[in-house]
């Protein structure tokens, strides 16, 4: 057995496969990803249009409306139209964002056809009935409720709220008192007054015929008039100094902890120095955090940051589950390790072993064209440019260890993060307030302190 | 290369070679053309089956350790490795067999090979490694199960199918046992169900085999060949009566209920069936169930069905959360009677038709990722002796009859064979 790694040998990167732009005559912008290895195809329907948009009080239509347009059309019900996809493995999803909305078909190349006309369907002329309203709200009142016991729902919740205030961003939830005043008619009207909203578009991805399907979006988008976009506001700066959220889940046996600082806007240029330090700060088992709090300290199963952001504005996470005897310790060790990461950020090894692992996830996103598809659509939802994924690589190698302890200065200098912890008040309580002021709520979000 | 036909589609088989060292270690090599990256699976024919009552969870914590390393791999440094070369691993216990895999550059598999290799013949147990692991597993089952509604209720509800303990303790083990395992227990462990004639090699992606082979030989064919443990099958009594029990869950926020059967073993003609019927009850808007009781009658939150892929006897699954208002044993009834129709009515035609496309979207996908195919070859492999399994196994699945079906129902998901577990919200204080 030899003692030490082999060497890697050469490895010839694939090209990045750029979108195209069709020609149809009306209808959606339309781009397509064709790609014949694998027999299946991915269509995608992008809105920039998500729950930032809506009206302060009351909220949900755009969760709302997106999720109702499977449940019936002027032709059909939301029963024929669960037949006709399942019927064609039609593997049919939706999402919605806080800045946009997006729905995908995935089918295999002989279902195309019946793929793409249910979901001309089902965007120009949803029904939105009465009585599938009114089982969606129900069932969605008990989804909320049940939410609710959730740590990292509620400490999710905590944090939003902390950091944006009143602003839009802080929306990652309907309020059940909104979702009980709404009726269909409401829906109705604002998804006619909204969808589609200007810049939405339609994306075919995989193995299909390009002329036909051209013809096709031409033949079934006939009412495809876009409304007018909404812009939103930069939120408040975040927190200018730390506090400590607390949400006492009674029964609780490990905490549940959150901590928020300060990131950047989606097209901010500084996002792949800041990608680089995530990375190398929580970004996988061989990151520093994982490193200190579970394989030296055993103080959990997990620990791992994140990048979150939005047109204006953005947040780094961390979360991670440990026993509540530890939580105050946790804290502690992942605000030490935030501050070593801004005095000595990844360089040398640790920074190629982060720019390594980006350019891992990014060829693996490669190998499935169904990814591609949907990742393009995000792409062009986020505004970023086209190239955005061509030169990711390129740009990984070029942002250097001055760009990352640059970035990481302006933003964490000083260090203000904002905690939240969910768990049992009686063990946690006594221990964070050794760390700084410390709010308590229950677990419907109301203030105890 | 053999395939199958569905409607106008032509779906291509999982294709593969198949070798075996002289050590016994099975080899299986799928390559094809495609983005530069291979999928490197270890499967290990050792799970929470293997263990014995006061030693639940040692294998699963053993999976723990085997990232902390071996002769020529420092503590972490296996994972730090993959990581540096652009490499995802990790790896997972059944009660079955134990998986270790890496989706690496094909410019690294080498280094993937090497460091399994190290591992299997060289694993540093030492009692550092093994308190720290006992500690971030007992987190892991806090966190998983412990914390969570229903966690708790889940762990109970195999100890209730399962009259024979080696499927009815948990996976993860009670914390009792994994206070009291011990280093020497580990050692044991590795040296009993590590060894090459109890593993399987797996390897799909973008590679070249020939030189692939040559070094899984360098690698792994010179560890010592020992005699693989012997595994007795895992049996359950013949029927008996229904087991039921209501248990109250203070993070539960709202009544669930689940709901299994004893069913026969995977990769039987019957479990094919079963599996269609999981699909045809439970996958989609316009499953029996989900239509039912999310729509028509709107008692339920969500439902899940399936089975939980077992050598032995398995377990088909109804799990349910009941919506605010509504009483469980409304839900329970209307189960029941939908339980009834699959005995007494055969599928409608459109539900096969249904069942098939689904299944062909799902294979066709299955082939588009290296580790999907990899991980495929290799479960066939390690549980059924059968590395062939997936493409078998999706050609059973399109035969079964509507027949079939109906048999398999009339046969299995009898009230003598059944397990109802009720999970009720308890009041906090």
């Amino acid at each position: 057995m030899r003692p030490t790694p082999p060497e890697p040998g050469v490895l010839e990167l694939p090209s990045y496969p750029l979108l195209s732009k069709a020609d149809t005559v009306g209808g959606p912008e339309l781009f397509v990803l064709p790609h014949r290895k694998f027999p299946h195809v991915t269509l995608a329907a992008g809105f920039p249009l998500g729950r930032v948009h809506e009206p302060p009080h009351p909220r949900g239509f755009v969760d709302l409306a997106i999720e109702l347009l499977k449940e019936g059309t002027h032709r059909r019900s939301g029963r024929e139209i669960a037949e006709t996809l399942d019927r064609y493995a039609v593997q049919y999803d939706q999402e919605v964002q806080p800045e946009y909305s997006l729905l995908s078909a995935a089918c295999l190349p002989v279902h195309l056809e019946t793929a793409l006309a249910l979901l001309a369907e089902m965007i120009q002329t949803p029904a939105f009935p009465e009585s599938e309203f009114d089982i969606l709200r129900n069932r969605w009142l008990s989804l909320l409720y049940a939410q609710r016991s959730d740590p990292s729902f509620l400490a999710a919740e905590r944090i939003h709220a902390a950091y944006f205030g009143e602003h839009p961003y802080s929306r990652i939830t309907i309020p059940p008192e909104d979702l009980q005043q709404l009726t269909a008619q409401d829906v109705r009207s604002f998804y006619a007054t909204h969808f589609p909203s200007h810049g939405s578009f339609l994306l075919v991805a995989g193995d299909f015929d390009e002329d036909a399907v051209q013809t096709s979006v031409g033949r079934l988008f006939t009412d495809w008039n876009t409304r007018r976009g909404a812009e939103i506001d930069p939120p408040p700066p975040p927190p200018d100094k730390t506090v400590i959220h607390l949400v006492h889940r009674p029964g609780s046996v490990q905490a549940h902890l959150n901590l928020a600082l300060p990131g950047l806007p989606v097209l901010d240029a500084r996002r792949d120095a800041l990608r680089l330090a995530v990375q190398g700060w929580g970004g996988g088992g061989s990151a520093r955090l994982f490193l200190k709090l579970r394989e030296e300290r055993g103080l959990t199963y997990g620990v791992y940051s994140s990048q979150a952001a939005f047109s204006r504005a953005g947040y780094v996470e961390v979360t991670t589950d440990v026993h509540q005897e530890a939580a105050a310790e946790a804290v502690d060790l992942i605000l030490s390790e935030a501050e070593r990461l801004v005095s000595q950020p990844p360089q040398g090894e640790e920074l190629e072993r982060c720019r390594s692992e980006l350019a891992g996830a990014y060829l693996r996103r490669l190998e499935s064209v169904s990814n591609l598809g949907l990742l393009e659509a995000e792409r062009i939802l986020q505004r970023l440019p086209e190239d955005y994924f061509a030169t990711y690589l390129e740009r990984l190698r070029t942002t250097g260890p001055d760009d990352i302890a640059s970035v990481l200065a302006q933003l964490w200098t000083p260090l203000i993060p904002t905690i939240a912890v969910v768990g049992d008040r009686v063990v946690l309580e006594p221990q964070l307030q050794a760390l700084g002021p410390v709010v308590v709520y229950d677990t419907s979000g109301r203030r105890l302190t | 290369m053999k395939s199958a036909a569905v409607n106008s589609l032509t779906v291509p088989s999982l294709g593969f070679e198949e070798h075996r060292l002289t050590n016994g270690l099975l080899v299986l090599l799928s390559s094809r053309e495609g983005p530069p990256l291979v999928h490197v699976t270890v499967h290990y024919r050792v799970g929470s089956s293997d263990e014995e009552p006061g030693y639940s969870g040692l294998a699963h914590l053993f999976e723990h350790m085997m990232f902390q390393g071996s002769a020529h791999v420092a503590k972490n440094e296996h994972g730090r490795l993959i990581d540096a070369a652009g490499g995802r691993w990790n790896a997972s216990t059944g009660k079955d067999r134990t998986n270790y895999f890496e989706t690496v550059p094909s410019s690294h598999l080498e280094l993937a090979l090497w460091l399994e290799a190290d591992r299997l013949s060289s694993l540093a147990v030492t009692e550092e490694n093994f308190e720290n692991q006992r500690q971030t597993v007992i987190e892991e089952k806090k966190q998983v199960y412990d914390n969570q509604p229903y966690g708790r209720a889940y762990l109970r509800f195999d100890e209730l199918s399962y009259r024979n303990w080696r499927y009815a303790h948990p996976v993860i083990g009670y914390e009792e046992d994994l206070r009291n395992l011990t280093h020497d227990d580990a050692v044991a462990f590795h040296r009993r169900f590590y060894q090459p004639a109890n593993a399987v090699v797996a390897l799909a992606g973008d590679f070249e085999k020939d030189r692939a082979m040559r070094w899984i030989e360098d690698y792994f064919g010179w560890i010592p060949q020992a005699d693989p443990p012997v595994r007795e099958p895992v049996e359950e009594p013949p029927d008996e009566q229904e087991r039921v029990e209501e248990i109250r869950d203070p993070l539960a926020p709202l009544p669930a209920v689940g709901m299994g059967f004893l069913v026969p073993p995977l990769g039987t003609r019957e479990d094919a069936a079963l599996r269609l019927w999981a699909l045809i009850l439970g996958e989609g808007d316009s499953a029996r169930l989900y239509r039912r009781f999310v729509y028509d009658q709107p008692w339920v939150t969500g439902l899940a069905t399936g089975t939980n892929h077992c050598r032995g006897p398995q377990q088909f699954r109804i799990w349910f959360q009941v919506q605010q208002g509504v009483s469980p044993e409304q839900v329970i009834q209307g189960v029941e009677s939908e339980i009834e129709r699959l005995q007494n009515e055969t599928a409608a035609s459109w539900e096969l038709e249904k069942s098939r496309n689904q299944l062909t979207y799902r294979q066709v996908m299955r082939l588009e990722r290296v580790s999907r195919m990899g991980e495929a070859l290799a479960e066939g492999a390690s549980m059924l002796d059968d590395p062939d399994f997936v493409n078998r196994r999706f050609e059973t699945l399109l035969s079964v009859t509507a027949d079939e079906l109906r048999e398999a129902a009339q046969r299995h998901l009898l009230r003598t064979r059944r397990t109802l577990v009720s999970i009720l919200p308890e009041e906090r204080s």
